[in-house]
């Protein structure tokens, strides 16, 4: 008997808003209708009407969590068609600012994800845990989100030497309690009921549909931007790139853990490779951007964060165009679903960890 | 008296039913780590919900954008009296950054009338605190 | 395959359909090429397993452009096309990269694209009774 489930726009699970109509035959999964677009803002509208600085402030507001991605892809672009290079110490502080996003994303999604298992004691744990990396963010940057680290050149602020020390404290205690949360989700007979086998993203499709990030990487797609294209000082620090190749539940929760605990080597090797260099040296002046055009990628804890900047020569730019790593992962989601039980919905779809406010921008 | 009695048990144990309606989703982090360890509504009597029949307060965040606003009213209507909102953020008091869009229908009490504005981009989990307590005791406290 | 290379591997492939180039910083070269001839250079990429990222859409005046941006290691590729505002038909791509449907559904409803043969037309972040093309600028 054919029938219709609806996680609507508002649902406890995802705190964004997307409908997903999932046709169910008795329990298993036949169908997923996804209709997007409850969170669109016309971003990209809005940019054509800002300033290039301005900007900066617009685009790091299309997503909270991940809230370093856009504006480093945005200024990367403009300072490729203003043809700068910006100072090797503003590399190393971005980058040091990206990973310490990327590990507060991951505990984020890991608190989620056993949220929704089930297991509220572990969110907590784990939530208490991630307070530790926002408050380092908040002493360097002076906030637990929208850092408005960037400028078109460089950064706005540094990182001195009285930093460092407490910043490697805090990556010390997350180090060992990431390694407790990973054995928690291998070893955890409950939590790998629900994970493994779910939700199954073989390789061929994860590649046939263009996925990006830890979701493509569990499947055995190795797509990273910090490989691929290097950028930032990523070409200069020694990190492994996680690939798996189950291409399920178990598999996206465990590329994500092992990967907080590289952001802490990239984050020590940064820190160590920063004290080489002078100290104010973080920004160029860029008097303005001539007309062009250029493409800027980065690496976000979900994937691969696009932007194409086109300018005219005047303050203000031509076209900007966004592409969030959930709008190309999303259309992966009915592969996913497809054949797995109406309880493993909520958790598949979390464990492409969605952004929709990304996807609609 | 017996008015007192609820409003005072009303006071202690609000039942939050949390609506993103076109944010960044940073507000809605910062709800959520508002119940994390550190900051705890729980020991306030919070706690999130997910059906609008057994809530009392409505949390609303984000500009009300075009798909989202008819969600929104739908969602008011059905929570029971007597009910509060709480905008929370920017974007859901005056639409923050996001003020020269076409994609919205105005901030959020041009849709549903809302009764505490804690303002911020996002607001942090102490002054989300300290604006949900105003709001219980403004509205039923003594 | 390295920037030149790439250059003129396409120019044996289209001749004088190719338009344009432009090879930028970083591993950034941008080609030009005539409506209707893009579906041969997208069969190409496919070959080599390129992947693609995004679709935009570009309103160039009295043109409507969309620039398919795909990523043929170590290069990033942006292939261009483009047709008149008075008859913006462009053919779709989505039997080649099926991700590539909801990218051109998104330059349908805002720049007013219509891509021909497209299996879904429908509006995707917008409303569906939503009538202006928000992204026009001229």
């Amino acid at each position: 008997m054919d029938m219709v489930v609806q996680f609507g726009p508002q649902h406890l699970a995802l705190a964004e808003p997307e409908r997903f109509k999932v046709h169910t035959e008795g329990e298993k999964v036949v169908d997923v209708e996804v209709a997007v677009g409850y969170n669109h803002r016309g971003i990209e509208k809005l940019a054509e009407r800002k300033t290039f600085e301005q900007d900066i402030l617009l685009v790091e507001r299309i997503c909270g969590i991940c809230s370093m991605s856009h504006p480093v892809a945005f200024t990367q672009a403009v300072e490729d068609i203003a043809g700068v290079d910006i100072p090797e110490r503003a590399n190393y502080l971005r980058m040091i600012i990206a990973e310490l996003e990327r590990i507060h994303s991951h505990l984020l999604w890991a608190g989620i994800a056993a949220e929704i298992i089930g297991i509220e004691t572990l969110f907590m744990y784990i939530w208490k845990d991630r307070e530790y990396v926002l408050d380092q963010l908040e002493i360097i940057t002076g906030n637990r989100n929208h850092y408005a680290w960037n400028t078109i050149g460089g950064c706005r602020k540094d990182i001195t030497e009285k930093h460092i020390p407490p910043l490697l404290t805090a990556l010390e205690v997350v180090e060992r309690r990431t390694e407790y949360y990973i054995d928690a989700f291998l070893r955890n007979r409950t939590i790998r009921a629900r994970l493994v086998g779910t939700g199954i993203l073989p390789r061929e499709d994860a590649r046939k549909l263009c996925t990006v990030g830890p979701t493509a990487r569990a499947s055995g797609y190795a797509v990273d931007v910090r490989k691929d294209d290097p950028h930032l000082a990523y070409d200069k620090v020694d990190f492994a790139e996680i690939v798996l190749g189950e291409g399920d539940n178990m598999a996206r929760a465990k590329v994500r853990l092992l990967e907080i605990l590289e952001s802490v080597k990239i984050i020590r090797q940064a820190t160590k490779a920063i004290k080489g260099l002078p100290e104010g040296d973080i920004a160029v002046p860029v008097a303005e951007i001539p007309p062009g055009e250029s493409v800027g990628r980065y690496e976000a804890p979900r994937g691969e964060v696009f932007h194409y900047v086109k300018s005219n020569g005047t303050f203000y730019p031509e076209r900007v165009k966004v592409r969030a790593p959930t709008y190309s992962n999303i259309q992966a989601v009915p592969t996913m679903l497809m054949g797995d039980t109406l309880a493993d919905v909520p958790i598949s779809l979390a464990s492409i960890d969605p952004c929709f406010c990304c996807t609609d921008r | 008296m017996f008015e007192k009695v609820v409003n005072y048990c009303r006071k202690k144990s609000p039942w939050l039913l949390h609506v993103s309606c076109g944010s960044c989703n940073n507000c809605d982090i910062e709800v959520l780590a508002a119940l994390a360890p550190r900051f705890d509504v729980e020991r306030f009597g919070g706690v999130l919900k997910p059906n609008p029949r057994h809530t009392d307060i409505l949390v609303v965040t984000g500009i009300m954008t075009l798909k989202m606003t008819n969600v929104l009213k739908r969602l008011y209507e059905q929570t029971p009296d007597p009910k509060a909102v709480v905008a929370i953020g920017s974007c859901a008091i005056t639409k923050g950054i996001f003020a020269e869009t076409y994609a919205s229908y105005g901030p959020a009490d041009a849709v549903v009338p809302v009764d505490a504005y804690i303002p911020g981009c996002p607001p942090r989990p102490q002054a989300i605190l300290h604006g949900v307590v105003t709001a219980l005791n403004a509205l039923w406290g003594g | 395959m390295e920037a030149e290379e790439f250059i003129e591997k396409l120019k044996e492939l289209l001749g004088r359909n190719l338009l344009e180039y432009h090879i930028g910083r970083r591993n950034r070269v941008f080609v030009k090429v005539k409506n209707g001839y893009h579906r041969d250079v997208v069969s190409w990429f496919q070959e080599m397993q390129a992947h693609l990222s995004v679709i935009s859409s570009v309103d160039l005046g009295d043109e409507l452009e969309l620039v398919y941006h795909f990523e043929i290691r170590p290069l990033e590729v942006g292939l261009k096309t483009s047709a008149s505002k008075a008859k913006p038909h462009i053919e779709t791509i989505s039997d080649i990269y099926p991700s590539a449907a909801w990218y051109e559904r998104e330059a349908m409803e805002m720049m007013g694209i219509v891509v021909v043969n497209h299996p879904d037309p429908r509006h995707l972040f917008l409303p569906d009774d939503y009538t202006e093309f928000p992204l026009r600028r001229y």
